[in-house]
């Protein structure tokens, strides 16, 4: 596409967005002040947009609006959270700050029982059981899976189980006066086991954290060639 | 404290002092009492209100170790400077510029080096969920990644969304980030502008916008979409016309997808939302860095998520099965130049372990002969 098709909304930005992403790539050579900029820009514009989010998406819609409504039920039900919202405000000076703190409380005490309640029911619960399943699949009904490989992967998934368990198994005792607090020989084995399975779980993280990065590094020189190839063509 | 009420020994020499001394009267150590008062008087804000407490000897070193311990906070740690390697910067240029050329060399030529993956089954069963919906059935589509994996997340995302709209069902945009909004709508006219179709809300299409209050709002959500969300992005009325008139609770929803880069994000969802969904599949767009964290909730056969699509190798398979068209290399990345960076990023992994493994036995070998000699 050439230069003159784009519409000039869309010129402004690419420009902007090539001379940004120079800027961020200069950080290669050194921290210097044009990465700065960049890193200064993007937290004032997402704050900022993020404000204007909040205050259009959720303060408007679900405490103004609803205030304004007129059913005393509805303007009831909204008078809380705001007292409670005012309330929280209170931690900004230190003299009234203990008046944030119900509200405070409040948030972090929901919150918390709500994920942990979520973590249990919906992770642990679940994982250990079809872990367990997978298990009882194997051993105790030999013709329902006739597949050894799923025996195999099942096994591993034992292994590496109990192992990493092992590895954060940190209660030592002290068997010599004068030395070092040791776990038992044997934890120490299964521990070491363990080891290997945490690298390769990171390992499998890392390949995922640079193919994510690639594809954005990729996207942005993309982004770069079409801008460069728009602007030179005739 | 010893055990008679009227003296109090002291920890540094297990001197027998008077109860109302503050100092050690053979060493000069701080006593309990008055070692608590100066400890808490470095507390901002907390006036010294302990007295003559009776502190056992155990308790005496605890506080000392705490003292030290808020001692040593307060100060600045001088860092050392690490004498600068020689060739680091030359290394980290020659490498960025390596890896450069190789991405302006595959995105220049344009030619495809790198066959198309194939769809995993996963990706299978992700399909085969789409392909069960009915005209004007309604999706869940969650957009919650970060702008910066937009270049991943698009080319992971466009060919599903495509699917979807294909089927003539209805996505609803929802987000827990606030910038997500914003990304739905960038995100269909991006495949607006590769299908040719422009994508109309509120006829084909909704976007509720920002969800807040994170797991805590996400449940009140699956339990209560209409009430917790009563409005569209854009101030208008959400639940009206059909075909959303219907929903009541999350599992009124035929499908829920979650496109994300984060593991806690959708794990959120996973355990929050799950519960509620009552038998309707849970489906996962993830990025390649989320992608292990996340196999288990698929893989243990829970049911808890029920199809999942992967990283750009996901997205370019899922393009390419499905039966529309897009012109997939107008906007984003190309899949060759993405192939070709990976592969570039292995081979100086590997050479960076060859020669760390090379130094290793060098730096042994050196060792061993200093040893030898006298």
């Amino acid at each position: 596409m050439t230069w003159s098709s784009f519409s000039s909304a869309d010129q402004v930005g690419m420009v902007i967005g090539f001379l940004l992403t120079l800027s961020v790539f200069s950080y290669l050579l050194r921290d210097n002040v044009l990465f700065r900029l960049v890193i200064h820009i993007f937290i004032g514009v997402a704050t900022a947009y993020v404000a204007v989010v909040i205050l259009y998406n959720v303060v408007w819609p679900q405490l103004l609006l609803p205030l304004g409504s007129g059913d005393p039920g509805t303007i009831l039900l909204v008078i809380i959270p705001l007292l409670l919202s005012i309330l929280l405000l209170a931690r900004a000076f230190p003299r009234l700050s203990s008046a944030g703190s119900p509200p405070l409380a409040f948030l972090v005490g929901v919150g918390a029982a709500v994920a942990i309640g979520g973590a249990i029911t919906g992770t642990i619960v679940p994982q250990v059981l079809a872990a367990i399943n997978a298990g009882v699949t194997q051993t105790t009904f030999p013709g329902a899976t006739r597949n050894w490989m799923d025996a195999v992967n099942w096994g591993v998934i034992l292994l590496g189980t109990l192992a990493t368990l092992a590895y954060f198994h940190f209660s030592a005792r002290l068997r010599n006066p004068g030395q070092t607090p040791s776990r038992a020989a044997w934890i120490e084995e299964i521990a070491g086991v363990g080891k290997l399975f945490i690298a390769i779980t990171l390992g499998a993280i890392f390949a995922g954290v640079y193919a994510a990065a690639m594809a954005a590094l990729v996207e942005r020189m993309d982004a770069m060639v079409q801008f460069l190839q728009a602007l030179l063509a005739k | 404290m010893s055990d008679e009420d009227d003296q109090v020994t002291c920890a540094e020499c297990g001197f027998e002092n008077p109860l109302e001394a503050e100092r050690c009267q053979n060493c000069g150590a701080d006593l309990p009492a008055a070692f608590a008062e100066n400890l808490l008087a470095q507390v901002p804000g907390q006036e010294p209100f302990i007295n003559k407490a009776r502190i056992t000897p155990a308790q005496q070193v605890h506080l000392r170790l705490l003292g030290e311990m808020l001692a040593v906070e307060g100060q600045a740690l001088l860092l050392g400077i690490s004498p600068r390697r020689a060739g680091y910067t030359t290394l980290r240029i020659g490498t960025s510029l390596v890896l450069f050329l190789v991405l302006l060399f595959s995105l220049l030529a344009n030619k495809p080096v790198f066959t198309h993956p194939s769809l995993t089954s996963e990706a299978l069963e992700a399909r085969q969920l789409v392909y069960a919906l009915t005209p004007g059935a309604p999706v869940l589509f969650v957009v919650d990644y970060q702008p910066g994996f937009s270049g991943e997340m698009t080319r992971l995302g466009q060919g599903v969304l495509a699917h979807i709209l294909a089927q003539r069902a209805y996505p609803v945009f929802l987000s827990t980030h606030p910038t997500g909004p914003a990304q739905a709508e960038v995100f269909i006219t991006d495949l607006g502008i590769n299908t040719g179709i422009a994508y109309l809300t509120p006829d084909q299409y909704l976007n509720l916008g920002y969800l807040p209050g994170g797991p805590s709002g996400l449940l009140s959500f699956s339990q209560a979409p209409q009430q917790v969300m009563p409005l569209t992005a854009d101030g208008n009325s959400a639940w009206q016309d059909p075909p959303l008139q219907t929903i009541q609770s999350l599992s009124d929803f035929s499908l829920v997808l979650v496109m994300t880069e984060d593991p806690d994000t959708a794990r959120t969802w996973i355990e929050q939302a799950g519960p509620q969904l009552q038998g309707k599949p849970l489906m996962l767009l993830l990025s390649a860095q989320a992608e292990p964290s996340l196999r288990p909730y698929l893989e243990s056969g829970s049911g808890q998520v029920q199809g999942m699509v992967s990283g750009v190798s996901g997205g370019v398979a899922y393009q390419d099965s499905a039966v529309f068209t897009l012109q997939s290399d107008t906007s984003g990345i190309t899949w060759s130049a993405y192939s070709l960076g990976l592969w570039v990023g292995a081979i100086l992994l590997l050479l960076a372990g060859l020669y760390g493994v090379f130094r290793l036995v060098r730096e042994q070998e050196n060792e061993l002969s200093r040893g030898d000699k006298p």
